[in-house]
C-alpha cells in the first residue's frame, strides 16, 4: 500500500498538542518552525467544526519559530528563552513543551532544556512530536504517556467509585467535548464517580486524581488503549475497554450491561437507567417515523470513510438499530497492525448477514477513486450513503449519494457540545443522518 | 537583488529586499530608513507562532487549474491547505464551476527518510500523483525536513519532467528560510513563471490582475472596459493557458504589493510588461492614480478622466453622508503590509482617525528594480504621519497594542488579531470576505456602511468583554507594550 497521503484525515504527531489544550489552564509550548501550529489548528481545529481552545487561541501559543539559523547553531538557547519568557507571561497551571521535525532532526533534547525549570512555580513537561513519527493519534499517546510519566504521582488511594474516561481523542474527534460531558452524566447517573481530564473546569486537579481510580474505562477500539496499559503497570489500575463508542439503544444497553458486570454496578440502577433511556428513544423515534416512511429516499447501503472508533459506532448503530447494510467501510486513523484484527472481528459482529469489507488506508484519496469507479461501472443501482469528512462532500454530492461528515476534518457545520453517545447522541445522528437528504 | 528565473529557488525576502518583522516606531521613520538602506530587524525573546511561507505556497499553487502540488514533508506540513480548499469550494459557484477539491499530496517523510533521504518516494509520488489525477502541470513544495536533510529536488524534478513529459517546477518554500509567510507567494510564483509563462507572441489587451480569487469582475471588468481592456486573473481559477498569456498584457497589477511584487517584477524584467507598483486602487487617491496610470499606458487618458468623473458622481455624495458619521472615530489595523497600508488610506478617507497599524512584515522595496518607490513610500512622503509596529503576527502584541490605544474599531483579517479585539471590546472588522470589496469608490462605500453597521450595534463584542479571562500573567499585563523586543539586528 502507498504511504503517500492525499486528502489527509489526521494531523501528525505535532497536532496533538490540542490534547495539551484539552486539559484545563494547560498551554503547549511550540519548539518547531512557525508554521506547525497554523498547520493542524487548520484541519483540526478550525475546518473540523470549527474548534478552538477557549483560553489559548492558537495564534498566541508560544513558539521558538524555528529558523535556518537555529538549524546551523541548535535551537536549545532559544528554547530556554522561549520557556522562561513563557512561565514569566503567560497564565497557566502547566506548560507542555512539543518538539517539532526542523528541532529533532538537529537533535535538540528537549527533556534537558525543560530539566533546568524543574524548580518553575508550575510543571513543565517536554515531549517529543515530530511529524515524521507518527499521526496525530501517535502525538496524543505521547503526550499522555509523558504527563503521566512526568508529572502525574500515586494517591495511595483508591475510590472504588471512580473511573478515569479514554477513548476520544479531544480535538481529532470533533464530538470530543460534549461526548465526554454526556458520559460523565451517564456515569454518574448509574452510581460512578467519572473522573475525566479534558473539557471546562476539570484540568489538573482531575489529571491528580487519576491514579485512585478503580478502574479505567476505555470507549475505543484502540485509542487510549496503551494509556489505559500504561496506568495499570503504574499504579495498578485495571482497565474496562468497550470496542467502541456506543450510540443508539442496542449499543448502549449492551455496553451499560456489560460494564455493569465488569464494575459491579447496583443492577437495578442501571436498568432503570437503561428503561429511561431507551423510553426516551424510542418516543421521538416514533415521532419521526412518519417523516422516514413517506420521505424515505435513504439507499439501503452505506460506506464510512471514517476513523475507526466511529466506523464502528456508526456502522453498529446504522445495521443493528436502523436496519442499513454496511457495504464497505474506509478506516483512515492509521490504526496500528495488531489492532486491525480486532477491528475487523468487530465489524463482523454486526447483525446482518452481509459483514462489510473493511479497508484500512492512510491515502484519503482512495475512497473517492474506487466508489465512483463503482459507480461508473453500475450507473443505474442507486448510490451508497456515504459518511465521510470534508474532502468527501463534494464528490459524493457529483455521485448523488446523501452524505454526512462524521469524521476530522468534519468540516464547517459548527460543533460546541453536540454529540453522538448513548441514547440522546442517537437522536442527534438521527437528525444529522436524515436531514442530510434536504441538502 | 534581481529575479533570476533560472535558478532553483527565488531568495527569502529578507535576502532580496531586506524586509523585516520587528520594528516598532512611525510610519515616516519606517519607510526613510528602509529606503537609505539602514533598516534594521529586531527580533523577540518571546514569540507566539505565526504562519509559514509553506503554507501560502501550496494554498497559491494548488487552485491552479489541473494542477497537483506534491508536498515534499512529512504529513503534517501540507494539513493547513484545507482552508484553501474550503476557500476554492465556496468560491467555485461564483465563478460558475462546480465545487470540488484542490489535489495537494504528501510523500509522507518519515523518520528514516530524515535518515537516509526519500528523493525516490519523491519520484514515486510523482509518478502516482500523474497516474490517479492525469495534472497538466505538478508543482514540487519544499519543507524544513526536506530542506534540513538537503534532498535534491531540482534532480528529481528534470528527471520527472524527462519520464512524464509535463512541466514540472520546484517551490522552495521551507518555513525556516524566511520569517515571512509571504515569501511561500514568491516561492509559488517563481515556481509558476518558470513552468508556465511562456515568450510573448503578440500583444494582447489584458491586464495580468494578482489576486487571490477572480471574484472582483463586477469591479474590474467595467473600470477596465471603459479604457478598452480585459482582466486576465493570474489567480485561483487561472489555467495552464492564462499564465502562459500573462507575458503579452499591457500591464500587471493585483490585490497588493505583496502578492503583486514577485510575478510583476519577473514579468517586467523578463517581458518588459510593466508593473504598476506605485498605487493600488484602493480609496479615493489611490484609485484614480491607479487607473490613470494604466490608462496612460494605452493613451486612453481621457476616456479615464471621463469614467472617473462618472464614479464620482455616482458615488460621492454617499461617501459625504459616512465620512459624517465616521468623523473622529479611532481605528487599528493589523494586516500584511500589503493591504495595511492601503487599509490606512481607505479609513482615512472615511473620515476615521487611523491611531496605530500593526503590518505583518514590511518590504523597504518590491521586485521591478526600476527605482520605483512602493506605495507605502509614496504614501508616507505625501500623507500625515502614523505610529506603526512591524510584527509577524504576534498577537500578544497586538493584545497590548488594542489596550494602549482603545480604538472604536480593529480592522483585520485572518491570523487572529480580531479574536483580542473582540475579547477587549473593540469592534473587530473582518475586512473583507474572499472577494474584497474594498476597491475604488464602490469599495469605499461598501466598507464605509459595514464599519457603521459595526459600530452600530456592539452587544457581541461588549458581551465577550464583559466574560474575558486573560490568558497572560498579571507581570505581562503590567510589563511595557514592547518589553520583548531584543536589539536592532541584521
Amino acid at each position: 500500500m502507498s504511504e503517500f497521503l492525499e486528502k489527509q484525515r489526521t494531523g501528525c504527531a505535532f497536532g496533538a498538542f490540542y490534547t495539551a489544550l484539552a486539559i484545563d489552564n494547560v498551554l503547549p509550548y511550540a519548539h518547531s518552525g512557525p508554521g506547525c501550529i497554523q498547520q493542524a489548528k487548520l484541519i483540526m481545529g478550525y475546518k473540523n467544526g470549527g474548534q478552538g481552545p477557549s483560553k489559548y487561541a492558537e495564534p498566541i501559543i508560544p513558539c521558538s519559530n524555528f529558523t535556518e539559523k537555529d538549524v546551523v547553531f541548535g535551537g536549545i538557547e532559544k528554547l530556554k528563552t522561549g520557556i522562561k519568557h513563557s512561565l514569566d507571561n503567560f497564565d497557566a497551571d502547566m506548560l507542555v513543551v512539543l518538539s517539532g521535525c526542523s528541532s529533532e532532526i538537529v537533535a535538540d533534547n528537549v527533556d534537558e532544556a525543560v530539566d533546568e525549570f524543574s524548580d518553575a512555580k508550575i510543571p513543565v513537561i517536554g515531549v517529543e512530536t515530530a511529524g515524521f513519527k507518527g499521526n496525530n493519534i501517535y502525538g496524543h499517546e505521547q503526550i499522555l504517556k509523558a504527563i503521566i510519566g512526568k508529572y502525574v504521582k500515586p494517591t495511595n488511594t483508591i475510590n472504588p467509585k471512580q473511573v478515569n474516561v479514554w477513548g476520544i481523542v479531544p480535538f481529532y474527534d470533533p464530538f470530543w467535548d460534549g461526548t465526554y460531558n454526556a458520559i460523565e452524566d451517564t456515569l454518574k447517573a448509574i452510581g460512578l464517580e467519572p473522573n475525566i481530564i479534558y473539557g471546562e473546569g476539570r484540568g489538573l486537579k482531575n489529571v491528580d486524581k487519576i491514579p485512585s481510580a478503580a478502574f479505567n474505562l476505555v470507549l475505543s477500539p484502540w485509542w487510549d488503549v496503551e494509556i489505559a496499559k500504561l496506568l495499570e503497570s503504574k499504579f495498578g489500575t485495571p482497565y474496562f475497554q468497550y470496542p467502541n463508542l456506543p450510540i443508539g439503544p442496542s449499543e448502549t444497553t449492551k455496553f451499560l450491561r456489560a460494564l455493569t458486570d465488569y464494575a459491579k454496578l447496583d443492577k437495578e440502577l442501571v436498568e432503570a437507567y437503561i428503561e429511561k433511556g431507551e423510553k426516551e428513544y424510542f418516543y421521538y423515534f416514533n415521532r419521526a417515523l412518519n417523516w422516514v416512511y413517506d420521505a424515505n429516499i435513504a439507499p439501503k447501503r452505506f460506506i464510512p470513510i471514517a476513523n475507526s472508533n466511529y466506523a464502528l459506532a456508526i456502522s453498529k448503530h446504522l445495521v443493528n438499530d436502523l436496519g442499513f447494510i454496511s457495504d464497505t467501510v474506509y478506516i483512515t486513523d492509521g490504526v496500528k497492525e495488531e489492532y486491525q484484527d480486532v477491528i475487523r472481528e468487530e465489524f463482523e459482529k454486526v447483525e446482518s448477514d452481509i459483514k462489510p469489507e473493511v479497508i484500512f488506508t492512510k491515502d484519503g484519496g482512495l475512497p473517492q477513486v474506487e466508489i465512483s469507479e463503482k459507480r461508473r461501472q453500475n450507473p443505474l443501482r442507486q448510490p451508497p450513503y456515504i459518511l465521510g469528512t470534508f474532502w468527501d462532500e463534494p464528490w459524493a454530492k457529483e455521485l448523488n449519494s446523501p452524505f454526512l461528515s462524521v469524521s476530522m476534518p468534519l468540516g464547517e457545520k459548527i460543533v460546541l457540545n453536540k454529540h453522538y453517545f448513548g441514547y440522546k447522541g442517537a437522536l442527534t445522528f438521527f437528525e444529522d443522518f436524515f436531514s442530510a437528504f434536504n441538502g | 537583488m534581481s529575479i533570476n528565473i533560472n535558478l532553483p529557488e527565488c531568495e527569502s525576502r529578507e535576502n532580496r529586499l531586506g524586509s523585516i518583522t520587528g520594528y516598532t516606531g512611525t510610519l515616516k521613520d519606517l519607510t526613510e530608513r528602509g529606503c537609505s538602506g539602514c533598516l534594521k530587524n529586531r527580533d523577540r525573546c518571546l514569540n507566539t507562532s505565526g504562519q509559514c511561507a509553506h503554507f501560502d505556497a501550496i494554498d497559491q499553487l494548488s487552485v491552479i487549474d489541473d494542477a497537483v502540488v506534491i508536498d515534499h514533508a512529512p504529513a503534517g506540513c501540507s494539513t493547513g491547505h484545507i482552508m484553501w480548499n474550503s476557500f476554492y469550494r465556496k468560491i467555485s459557484p461564483m465563478v460558475g464551476r462546480k465545487p470540488k477539491n484542490v489535489i495537494v499530496i504528501s510523500s509522507n517523510m518519515n523518520e528514516s527518510d530524515t535518515v537516509f533521504g526519500a528523493t525516490e518516494k519523491l519520484k514515486e509520488t510523482i509518478r502516482f500523483a500523474y497516474k490517479r489525477h492525469n495534472p497538466k502541470v505538478i508543482f514540487i513544495t519544499g519543507s524544513c525536513t526536506s530542506g534540513i536533510i538537503a534532498e535534491d529536488i531540482p534532480s528529481v524534478v528534470d528527471e520527472m519532467k524527462e519520464e512524464l513529459n509535463i512541466p514540472i517546477s520546484y517551490s522552495s518554500c521551507e518555513g525556516i528560510r524566511s520569517k515571512m509567510w509571504s515569501s511561500g507567494f514568491d516561492a509559488a510564483q517563481h515556481a509558476v513563471v518558470k513552468a508556465l509563462v511562456k515568450p510573448p507572441k503578440e500583444k494582447r489587451n489584458t491586464v495580468n490582475f494578482i489576486v487571490f480569487w477572480p471574484t472582483i469582475e463586477a469591479f474590474l471588468v467595467p473600470t477596465l472596459d471603459a479604457i478598452g481592456l480585459k482582466p486576465l486573473f493570474l489567480s485561483g481559477f487561472a489555467n495552464v493557458e492564462d499564465h502562459a498569456h500573462a507575458s503579452e498584457s499591457v500591464a500587471t497589477v493585483g490585490q497588493c504589493g505583496v502578492l503583486t511584487s514577485y510575478y510583476g517584477g519577473a514579468l517586467q524584467e523578463m517581458y518588459g510588461v510593466p508593473f504598476l507598483q506605485e498605487h493600488f486602487p484602493y480609496g479615493v487617491d489611490g484609485f484614480e492614480s491607479w487607473y490613470r496610470d494604466l490608462a496612460k499606458l494605452v493613451g486612453k487618458e481621457a476616456e479615464a478622466e471621463a469614467f472617473i468623473e462618472a464614479e464620482r458622481a455616482k458615488y460621492l455624495p454617499k461617501l459625504n453622508e459616512i465620512r459624517a458619521k465616521l468623523k473622529g472615530k479611532k481605528a487599528m489595523i493589523a494586516l500584511g503590509p500589503g493591504m495595511a497600508f492601503e487599509v490606512v488610506k481607505i479609513l482615512r478617507d472615511l473620515g476615521m482617525e487611523v491611531v496605530h497599524t500593526v503590518g505583518f512584515h514590511y518590504d523597504p522595496k518590491y521586485d521591478n528594480n526600476d527605482g520605483k518607490l512602493s506605495p507605502i513610500v509614496t504614501y508616507a512622503r505625501e500623507s500625515e504621519d502614523l505610529d506603526v509596529t512591524i510584527a509577524d503576527s504576534q498577537q500578544h502584541e497586538v493584545y497590548k497594542l488594542l489596550k494602549k490605544y482603545k480604538p472604536d474599531a480593529l480592522f483585520s483579517r485572518a491570523h487572529g488579531s480580531n479574536l483580542w479585539a473582540a475579547k477587549l471590546g473593540v469592534v473587530s472588522i473582518e475586512y473583507a470576505g474572499a472577494t474584497h470589496s474594498l476597491y475604488s469608490y464602490a469599495g469605499l462605500v461598501e466598507i464605509g456602511l459595514r464599519i457603521i453597521d459595526e459600530l452600530e450595534n456592539r452587544n457581541f463584542v461588549k458581551l465577550i468583554n464583559k466574560k474575558f479571562v486573560s490568558p497572560f500573567a498579571k507581570s505581562f499585563e503590567e510589563s511595557p507594550t514592547f518589553a520583548y523586543f531584543e536589539e536592532e539586528r541584521r
